[in-house]
């Protein structure tokens, strides 16, 4: 055999097409897990006829099975035609392994094999499996080749004397190389194997020993299974016959070797074309040349035309496993779009992005770009850069798509399955690319079963490049021509919501972007000139008829036929909706499209779900589909309105949430069919990660994250005030034998009016107290909590008002933001808090000073005070100096590079938020520790005022690139800064992190002492969970790690950092038992973590099996008691994880409370177990099996309900997220002793974390918001809108009544004073939104009636009165 | 060379894409095709083959003919699409399948010669004609107008395309298979070669009715 030279550039033509064969062979077998109905014996070749020539076994595992053909024919061709030998092969695709039917197949196959190959096996616990069964045959095996994979499998990589064995560790070149390689970014490590591949083989020629030669066979083999036509195969495989298998040595003894081809290789990265003659294209002039002057003219498409840039794998080159590519190819031509397709031999596409998408000036010149590899743009499967695929998306600076092949599943199987995509190839190929800003992630083919090859979905690619083509559209046409739908949401449907979303002024808004529209030439008609009133007032009619008219704006009437026609899909609504119009959205003949034309812009109203109001449909919802109205008014927006972009204004509305599969949409789930081609924008929270990611998954949307509104202080009101400032007095007069008690017994009293006893169980009676009969000691303990309680409140960050699009908040408003940022310690990036530096100047750990003031420690109360105004003065000194004027924050100043600032560092003069600090009464503090946190602050105030809201959403209407950007809490993660972006999750595998690790043990350290405490020191036997996404993304995995952490069970990283393995902590190191969970996962948690599910339910079954007493092991007794009651192992018993069904979201509970459609408490609670009993299992992944009793069994047993709250503005009342998905009151209901479970709430919102009782927390809530002037004034300040905020805040109050039981009736009494006995407060919001008021007195009447709150008559007469006040008011009367 | 034609032809479903094997033992390229479901229900002696079949290239249609009436429909389909890669010019171009920019190329001549026979030995049944009604009938529907044709099943709730590899799923068989079943054409490179089949000039007028003198 000679040595390889560089590799042959080779024609992708000549003639090879031809040898990509197979045999067909029907699988047989049934089906061997959710997923992967096929099985090995698909791909067992046996030769026909060995004919005394010795055979040898070969078995194969790979990621992906494009493999499959090549290797296929070629052990044919050898089997055909080799005199020296016959081959035996056998593959496998990894995902096979999972079931045990597949492992045990597969260890049998390599029992008797020659030779393992492996490749691309980058899922941890299947690299596990694999080395279990290949390294004990190791030795054995004649050769073991493993191409890129996780390391401890291309350890076992053996031919000859060549091995990595020591991979990492030993000084061989390879380690040396792959050690090296393996700190950089995953994509060099795979490009640095590609460069060694190329020169290799010229440094082996001086390397004439035998190792040198087995190195060599090595990465020949690798080059050949690069090339991975059947030739390039049949070579490796003779190559390693001959070589290395005894027998074949044997036979061959005395006879001609046979010389194997050199590799025959593609060049690494080029543009191809299906029906290009010969040979790729290097260059883009080349391809060009023939593109332009041959190809285009021939096929009829005009040079003007989209250019749509097409990434691809070049694996699937290779192997001629491309008619999935060629079919978008061909769609996009025949549609008369140009292409240009290009490839890339590694894992980073980056390279030929660059080189191929730009004319010789520098200017991109394709007009979208579908990535068809479904990888991350740099790094694929292993380790990704996504800065580096950032900034070069960001040059590029078009949409771009990234469609999914389906990889694990055939094209039934992904079909028949509610949860749709796979999820390891959601966490691999769907949410890696989002984080380089891909969107769109739409299926576009499948594996044919019986021969692994790809093959196209016909509908979803012409869906692909319908959907391409109007990206490019944008890009082209004017803006003068390029028609806009805005769509705005009413929830729940009723008038007075009308234009709700989360933290939005969504009219002001609106007209902020029709304004910005207009400044870039787009046709905004007469709202050019009209208000924000103007505007509300015309799609909700004249401000009159807001009252008096029933119904909204309607722009459009279609008549059935019309409908029927234009909506392929109108039929099968019928089955739930019955034949059109239906009753919603509709006079009876037509269906109403509500909303208002502007010129070329629409602002429409979505139609609500429908069933809103409908016990059983909100129990079966998913079974439900969208109405006629529904459908209608997404047709009217394609169809006849002719949209070319629709835009979702704000969080959020319905359309991804319609039923159908959970990610990868098919063309019969509802959220595909309604948005259809339109190009989907949507202004979202920036808070909100987890349903953005839901809204981009399902309903394609490219989403432009805003702001929410700037947090302020609580601050304190009424009673709450008078305490502060008898406490002040207290303070100062405290020595004074006479004042001091007079002053404490006015405390206790004034603590008692503000139902501070209930969070102060010790505070003494108010009728017997005297503060002179106690000691100094117990006045001081008695003020300190509750000193410590108010503060609390005073210190709670609430939003305030709502968020209008493009206004970036004030100076003063960015203070109370950035005061929360300083007070986290951040040890990745090397910053203390700035509470922790001024400790230390008066000689004190922060710690110690959050701890004893926690216990209400006066002096210590005191110091956090101090230190707290402290950290406020120093931050408002340095936003003070970048304010200009007006008050807002023009430009940073950059004082750390100012000469000025030098020159006062040697002039002795300290910055002035150090001079703040010493003023504020802390003279020693160190400037120079200081520094770090203050560069970083500075940062941070940048992010904050920077805004591109605006700015994002007309890029993005210019058919440009939208900059991806993290969601979550702008004060944990400041990145979250600029809004504007197109939000993304996090890489699934990434969490738990290490950080979020120890503080979930802190936290339940923190829990389990309380619980202690409260009960004799024993331990809970069980805890009942609720986990959220974005809580989780926010916090990196904190409330997962709390599950594993009480269950004592570890999350550890694998190999390349990825967490996807669990361990038990031993009992010694744990030093308590292990407590039961029940973990019910939110529907958005279930689709953005369906791996950390399986690492939970891994984790709850290692405990439920380890062999431990059962004092020690509550999971174990518990498991036990069950499987023996239910007649199950303990394994199976050990069922802990549960969600809503695929596809499913939230208990719905929250809807029925909204609108008051409930019966009894007990309705609500089955439609809990109904809805959410879905387990969640790690032995059968990839489906939700209904399992309601297993999950009442495990509720039955729990103590205590847990939730977190882990950032300030989404808060126990804000949403009815939290509440909606709270077991309390269906604990109670299922234990044998009927005891209400204990509650509890952790808040890891601040440095101090705390963990609270339900109660408590609800408490904190109603008292910085519900019941606070500042919160209700700033609400009331956007008129409209902020009537309807209140009421929400109310109605959602009502929702922990009903589900928990744990609302004081003061918080209702509060309410009702501040809402209703005070006449001017209750006629403003009368008039700013009677909808919405008639809701709030709607609220107070259900609470009374239902039992939640108990008041005079007097009250609820008045309440009455201004009922049918209000309906007057409405119906116009 | 032959056997490579044969191969990579207009493959008919989504389904798959395999060739069968080309080991130098099966000459057949029709080796591992499926059989025919049905015997042939046409006696050859009754049947008169026509003996004018034009071609503006020079190719032989008599085989298809046979075929054809003699209800060898597998073997007819896969003449079919042979057909059309060699008169559409792909073949010379070093391909195995046409693209769908070649369909222009597919000689008026021989596209209706192919459509008479198809349609005379079905009864009307199958040919490009017939799928070309359905098609427009489904508003050029892909997905409709292959439930139309029968190119899909339902297994169960879901609905997928016949399989072609392995065992043929389609229906060679005139009276059992639904109205335009036959031929077929892949769309397994995208649906733009079937839409420019049945939208091909030919279809434009009748003309290709008549019957060659």
């Amino acid at each position: 055999m000679s040595a390889p030279e560089v590799p042959k550039q080779m024609s992708i033509k000549n003639g090879w097409g031809l040898q990509v064969a197979t045999d067909p062979t029907a699988s047989e077998g049934g089906p061997m897990g959710a997923f992967t109905a096929t099985n090995a014996e698909s791909r067992r070749i046996v030769p026909d006829d060995a004919d005394g020539r010795p055979t040898y076994k070969i078995v194969y595992v790979v990621l992906e099975s494009q493999y499959q053909s090549s290797m296929t024919a070629a052990v044919k061709r050898i089997n055909a035609g080799s005199k020296n030998m016959a081959i035996e092969c056998v593959g496998y695709l990894l995902e096979e392994l999972r079931s045990a039917e597949g492992m045990a197949k597969f260890k049998e196959d390599v029992a008797d094999a020659n030779v393992f190959i492996g490749s691309l096996i980058f899922v941890q616990e299947l690299a596990e499996k694999v080395v279990e069964v290949v390294e004990p045959q190791r030795d054995r095996l004649d050769a073991v080749l493993v191409f890129p994979s996780m390391p401890e499998v291309m350890r076992m990589n053996k031919v000859g004397q060549f091995t990595m064995k020591n991979l990492g560790q030993s000084k061989s070149v390879m380690g040396d190389f792959m050690k090296k390689k393996k700190k950089d970014d995953g994509s060099s490590f795979e490009e640095g194997m590609l460069k060694l591949l190329r020169t290799l083989p010229k440094v082996l020629k001086f390397l004439p020993s035998d190792k040198a030669a087995d190195a060599r066979t090595f990465m020949m083999s690798f080059q050949y299974w690069l090339g991975g036509s059947p030739e390039n195969l049949e070579s490796m495989m003779l190559m390693l016959g001959q070589d290395y298998v005894e027998e074949v040595k044997k036979n061959m003894a005395g006879k001609d070797r046979v010389e194997a081809e050199d590799p025959v290789l593609l060049p690494d990265k080029a543009i191809w074309h299906p029906v290009a003659p010969d040979i790729v294209f290097e260059t883009p002039q080349s391809y060009f040349d023939w593109y332009n002057k041959d190809f285009c003219p021939d096929a009829g498409i005009s040079t003007d035309s989209p250019v749509i840039g097409i990434i691809l794998q070049k694996s699937h080159i290779n192997t001629k496993d491309d008619t999935h590519y060629v079919s978008l190819i061909s769609e996009l031509e025949s549609r008369g779009a140009r292409v240009v397709c290009i490839y890339s031999g590694g894992l980073d596409f980056s390279g030929p992005v660059e080189e191929y998408f730009y004319d010789a000036a520098g200017n991109t010149i394709v007009d979208s770009v579908i990535n068809l590899t479904g990888f991350a743009l740099v790094g694929g499967p292993a380790s990704q850069d996504h800065a580096k695929a950032v900034q070069v998306l960001q040059r590029l600076n078009r949409p771009y798509m990234c469609a999914v092949p389906l990889v694990f599943q055939s094209f039934e199987e992904w079909q028949s399955s509610e949860l749709g995509l796979h999820p390891i190839q959601v966490a691999l190929q769907v949410s890696l690319p989002e984080i380089d800003g891909a969107i769109e992630p739409i299926i576009y083919a499948g594996r044919e079963g019986n021969t692994g090859r790809s093959v196209p979905l016909a509908d979803r690619v012409s869906l692909l490049a319908d959907r391409a083509l109007k990206w490019s559209d944008l890009r082209i046409k004017k803006n003068a021509e390029k028609k806009l739908a805005i769509t705005i949401f009413s929830f729940p449907p009723d008038k007075g919501n009308v234009g709700t979303a989360a933290y939005l002024d969504v009219f002001n808004s609106i007209n902020a972007v029709m304004k910005e529209l207009k400044g870039k030439g787009y046709d905004i008609g007469e709202a050019a000139n009209m208000s924000t009133e103007d505007i509300i007032d015309s799609i909700l009619n004249d401000k009159e008829a807001r009252v008096n008219s029933p119904e909204l704006n309607v722009a459009y009437r279609m008549s059935v036929d019309e409908y029927q026609e234009l909506t392929p899909y109108a039929q099968d609504l019928e089955e739930n909706w019955g034949p059109p119009p239906g009753n919603l959205n509709s006079d009876g003949q037509n269906l109403l499209i509500y909303g208002k034309e502007f010129g070329n812009v629409f602002i429409g109203v979505q139609p609500s779900f429908g069933y809103e109001g409908d016990p059983m449909r909100l129990l079966f919802a998913k079974s439900a589909s969208p109405h006629h109205g529904f459908a209608a008014y997404y047709t009217y927006l394609e169809k006849i309105f002719g949209a070319n972009a629709v835009l979702h204004f704000g969080t959020h509305g319905s359309l991804e949430f319609m039923p159908g599969k959970q990610v990868g949409m098919s063309g019969t789930c509802y959220p595909d069919r309604l948005i259809h081609s339109l190009p989907n924008l949507y202004y979202y929270a920036a808070n909100n990660p987890s349903e953005a990611t839901i809204a981009k998954r399902r309903s394609y949307s490219a989403t432009i994250s805003y702001l929410t509104p700037p947090a302020e202080n609580a601050g304190l009101y009424k009673g709450l005030k008078e305490l502060k400032e008898l406490i002040s007095s207290y303070q100062g007069l405290r020595e004074n034998e006479g004042r001091g008690p007079a002053i404490l017994n006015s405390i206790v009293s004034t603590a008692w009016t503000c139902n501070l006893d209930k969070d102060i169980t010790d505070l003494p009676p108010t009728d017997t107290f005297d503060g002179k009969a106690i000691s100094f000691e117990e006045r001081d303990d008695i003020v300190g909590k509750v000193y410590q309680r108010i503060m609390e409140i005073e210190s709670r960050l609430l939003p305030c008002g709502l968020h209008t699009v493009g206004v970036p908040p004030t100076a003063e408003e960015s203070i109370a933001t950035l005061v929360n940022i300083a007070q986290l310690d951040r040890p990745e990036e090397k910053i203390e808090s700035i509470n922790r530096v001024i400790a230390s100047s008066v000689g004190k750990n922060i710690d110690d000073i959050y701890r004893e003031a926690n216990n209400g420690k006066l002096e210590f109360v005191e110091l956090n005070q101090q230190i707290t105004e402290a950290s406020r003065a120093a931050t408002r000194a340095l936003v003070m100096q970048s304010t200009d004027s007006d008050g807002r924050v023009k430009e940073v100043k950059n004082v750390f590079d100012e000469l000025g600032g030098m020159f006062g560092k040697m002039m002795g003069q300290s910055k002035p938020w150090t001079e703040a600090i010493k003023k504020a009464g802390f003279p020693d503090v160190e400037e120079e520790r200081l520094e770090p946190l203050f560069k970083y602050l500075e940062f941070c105030l940048k992010q904050i005022v920077a805004d591109n809201e605006l700015g994002a959403l007309t890029d993005a209407l210019d058919g440009k690139y939208i900059r991806p950007a993290p969601g979550g809490d702008p004060i944990r993660n400041p990145d979250v800064l600029p809004t504007g972006g197109n939000m993304h999750s996090l890489d699934p595998q990434s969490i738990p992190t290490t950080a979020a690790v120890e503080c979930a043990e802190r936290v339940c350290n923190k829990l389990l002492e309380r619980l202690q405490a409260d009960n004799d020191g024993a331990y809970p036997e069980s805890v009942a969970f609720t986990l959220w996404g974005t809580d989780n993304i926010k916090t990196y995995g904190e409330s997962l790690a709390q599950v594993l952490a009480l269950a004592g069970v570890r999350p550890v990283a694998d190999s390349i950092g990825r967490v996807n393995k669990v361990e038990l902590i031993p009992l010694e190191e744990l030093g308590r038992p292990r407590i039961d969970v029940v973990v019910s996962c939110s529907g958005v948690f279930r689709d953005l973590f369906i791996n950390q599910m399986n690492l939970l339910d891994r984790g709850i079954k290692l405990a439920a099996e380890a062999d431990e007493p059962d004092e020690m092991n509550f999971v174990r007794k518990h498991a036990k008691e069950q499987a023996k009651e239910m007649d199950v192992s303990v394994r199976e018993a050990a069922c802990r994880v549960f969600s809503n069904s695929a596809g499913s979201y939230s208990a719905n509970v929250g809807i029925a409370i909204e609108n008051g459609g409930w019966e009894s408490e007990e309705q609500l609670q089955n439609q809990f177990l109904e809805r959410k009993g879905f387990a969640f299992n790690a032995d059968k992944p990839g489906m939700m099996e209904q399992q309601a009793d297993m999950f009442k069994a495990a509720l039955k047993t729990v103590d205590v309900t847990f939730q977190n709250l882990d950032s300030s503005e989404i808060s126990l009342t804000d949403v009815s997220h939290y509440y909606d998905s709270d077991p309390t009151k269906v604990v109670q209901g299922l234990r044998d002793d009927k005891r209400k479970p204990m509650s509890f709430m952790a808040d890891t919102t601040t440095a101090n974390a705390q963990v609270r009782t339900l109660s408590e927390t609800v408490r904190l809530d109603a008292r910085t918001k519900l019941l606070n002037p500042k919160f209700i004034e700033g609400m009331l300040a956007t008129g409209y809108e902020g009537t309807r905020e209140i009421t929400k805040r109310l109605r959602n109050t009502l929702g922990w009544s009903a589900t928990a039981g744990e609302v004081d009736n003061f918080v209702y009494e509060d309410a009702n004073d501040t809402f209703i006995k005070d006449e001017e407060m209750q006629r403003r919001l009368l008039e700013t939104n009677p909808n919405a008021f008639r809701d709030m007195v709607t609220t107070f009447l259900e609470a009374n009636g239902r039992g939640y709150w108990d008041t005079d008559e007097d009250n609820i007469e008045k309440l009455q009165e201004l009922y049918q006040e209000a309906e007057d008011r409405i119906e116009g009367v | 060379m032959r056997s490579f034609l044969l191969l990579l032809t207009l493959l008919p479903s989504l389904s798959s894409f395999l060739l069968p094997p080309t080991s130098p033992t099966k000459l057949s390229p029709l080796h591992d095709a499926p059989p025919s479901t049905s015997p042939p229900d046409i006696n050859v002696a009754d049947v008169e083959i026509p003996t004018s079949l034009p071609s503006s290239v020079g190719m032989d249609y008599v085989p298809l003919a046979t075929m054809l009436a003699t209800g060898s429909l597998v073997e007819a389909d896969q003449f079919t699409r042979d057909a059309l890669i060699k008169l559409a010019g792909s073949e010379e171009a070093g391909r195995t399948f046409v693209y769908f920019t070649e369909v222009k190329k597919i000689p008026k001549t021989d596209l209706a010669t192919i459509e008479r026979l198809w349609l005379k030995f079905s009864g009307g049944k199958f040919g490009y004609s017939v799928q070309r009604d359905i098609w427009n009938r489904q508003k050029g529907d892909f997905e409709k107008f292959c439930s139309k044709i029968g190119w899909t099943t339902k297994d169960g709730e879901v609905e997928r395309k016949l399989k072609w590899f392995g065992a043929s799923e389609f229906i060679y068989d005139v009276k059992k298979a639904p109205k335009g079943h036959l031929p077929l054409t892949s769309a397994l490179r995208g649906t733009a070669l079937i839409k420019q089949l049945l939208n091909h000039p030919v279809w434009e007028d009748e003309e290709w009715r008549k019957e060659p003198e």
